[in-house]
């Protein structure tokens, strides 16, 4: 299958720096594209600045110097309105999930669709799917305070994929999850990029990360210390071998 | 309207802002009728009172005793009444011009002196009440003057003491009340009304900032400030007006039972038995 060759990353930062208020850079010197259809994970130990990163990324925060574009648009200096439809493209799971208390799960991961302004027959046809996929749908008309973490990380998760995103970010997502369930919600992200989704997976866990052949990002106090698949000072030996997604499906319940 | 959108910016906080303008519209609506109410009594009796010019005629001689005839009046007085009546008849504004009863005169000064006895030691003098045209009722104070000036002109004047009662202003300290408490009920009503206007405005406020967190999420799930608007606007719209509609229909039968209570009208009980 020839695929269509995409020049223009989805995401671009150039000495991107970031300061909440007046406090110390955060994010310092950032550069760092993501082409369009890449997968990759962002490591590195707490406080790094991963998602501050990734609040850039989606479009929470703008950088205080340096330039950043997504989806070829530069939006360091866009006004509020045009970053409503570059928002709607992107799907993001929160670390700290960030569902709605008042919401029923169905509602949460219908929400985005809700917004978007589609038809409430095409909403639900498609969150009844992703219930299903997700396992939530035993859930569906149970409050996130009624929820476990991992049930709460998973209609999260559900909620970041029901726009079938072009951008899918995800901070922390299998944090809450065990082992088995971590791996099994990877092969969902891999899925949606095998359709065209540009992922990036924010986690602390090394692990979980080198079981899969994608690059690695590495941060490290605001800097990306550490771009690409093998790391620089590894043999290359460490990192499991292509094949090595057939391991992932044997140790999947 | 989405239901699960206006839901995300609602919470329970939101019931206690619904029972407030609940209780304001209930007073609001208290305050409205006590408005309509006596401002159709004021009305009412102004009304009357400015249809109606009442003058008085008593001559020196009067105070004599024994100078009153059969009517009550001495017989000057009563030449004097019967030349004012035919002038006052003569008079476009006039609708009818009749020399009061001493009996129903003396049951109009008992309202303002309170007892019978006091009246019966005091001489009565020769009243006449002049009805006017429903068209020349605005313009009573004004054709008093005029009667008064038409009278002077007949020379039923010198020793003639003509009074003209009549006119809002000059008659009725009750009326007054009944104006005063329509301005300050009106007054009751402009400050619920703002206190309601201001109440909302603080919920919707206050439910921003509150929900802030939410507003936050909803911004980047992709929302467009319209999305937000609708959703705080609708949310708080629909807490108002459940408030507003109880508010209404309490202060609605509250109405309904004091009708009820004025008009004496006790329920019913419905017998079915033969
Ligand atoms: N809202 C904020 N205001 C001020 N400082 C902040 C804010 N959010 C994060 N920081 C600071 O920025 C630095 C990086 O935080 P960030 O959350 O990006 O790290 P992280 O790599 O995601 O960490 P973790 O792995 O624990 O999630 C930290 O020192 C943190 O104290
Ligand atoms: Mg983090």
């Amino acid at each position: 299958m020839s695929r269509l060759v995409q020049s223009e990353p989805v995401a671009r930062f150039e000495q991107v720096g970031l300061r909440y208020r007046s406090g110390p850079e955060i994010l310092r010197d950032v550069t760092l594209t993501l082409p369009a259809g890449s997968f990759h994970f962002l490591l590195g130990p707490c406080g790094a600045g991963k998602t501050s990163l990734l609040r850039v990324l989606y479009l929470a925060l703008r950088p205080s110097r340096g330039r950043f574009s997504l989806f070829g648009q530069d939006v360091a200096a866009a006004p509020r309105a045009e970053l409503v439809p570059l928002r709607r493209r992107i799907g993001i799971v929160f670390q700290d999930f960030r569902l709605l208390p008042q919401l029923s799960v169905q509602d949460n991961i219908a929400l985005p669709l809700r917004l978007g302004g589609r038809d409430e027959e095409a909403i639900r046809s498609d969150v009844a799917p992703m219930l299903l996929r997700t396992g939530l749908t035993g859930l569906a008309h149970a409050f996130p305070p009624e929820l476990s973490g991992g049930q709460q990380q998973l209609a999260a998760i559900a909620r970041a994929l029901i726009v079938r995103p072009r951008l899918l970010i995800a901070d922390e997502p299998t944090a809450s999850v065990d082992e088995p369930l971590a791996l099994r919600l990877i092969h969902l992200f891999q899925e949606l990029n095998r359709l065209g989704t540009t992922v990036l997976i924010a986690t602390h866990n090394e692990r979980l990360a080198s079981g899969f052949n994608h690059p690695r990002l590495r941060m490290e106090a605001g800097r990306i210390v550490q771009e690409g698949t093998v790391p620089v000072d590894s043999p290359p030996n460490v990192r499991p071998p292509v094949g090595s997604s057939t391991s992932v499906q044997e140790a999947l319940p | 309207m989405k239901p699960s959108l206006a839901a995300v910016l609602s919470d329970r906080d939101g019931w206690f802002v619904a029972g407030l303008i609940g209780v304001l519209v209930f007073l609001a609506v208290i305050a409205m009728s006590a408005v309509l109410l006596v401002g159709s009594i004021a009305e009412r009796w102004q009304d009357e009172l400015a249809s109606r010019i009442l003058i008085q005629l008593s001559t020196a001689s009067d105070d004599a005793p024994g100078a009153a005839g059969a009517d009550g009046v001495s017989p000057e007085t009563a030449l004097q009444v019967q030349q004012a009546l035919e002038l006052l008849r003569a008079q476009p504004e006039v609708a009818r011009a009749e020399r009061l009863s001493q009996d129903r005169l003396a049951v109009l000064l008992q309202e303002w002196v309170g007892s019978q006895q006091a009246l019966q030691s005091m001489p009565l003098p020769a009243v006449i009440e002049v009805e006017l045209r429903p068209d020349a009722r605005k313009r009573a104070t004004e054709l008093r003057e005029r009667l008064r000036t038409a009278l002077l002109h007949a020379r039923i004047d010198a020793q003639i003491d003509v009074r003209i009662d009549g006119g809002p202003a000059t008659q009725a300290p009750a009326l007054r009340l009944m104006q005063g408490i329509e301005v300050l009920a009106i007054l009751v009503v402009v400050v619920l009304a703002a206190t309601l206007a201001t109440s909302v405005v603080f919920a919707t406020r206050t439910g921003l900032s509150r929900h802030q967190d939410a507003v936050e999420i909803l911004h980047l799930l992709g929302a467009d400030e319209a999305g937000i608007v609708d959703a705080l606007t609708f949310g708080a719209l629909r807490t108002a007006l459940i408030g507003g509609i109880a508010g209404l229909v309490i202060g609605w039968l509250t109405l309904l039972a004091f009708g009820r209570l004025a008009a004496g009208a006790p329920y019913k009980m419905t017998s079915h038995c033969p």
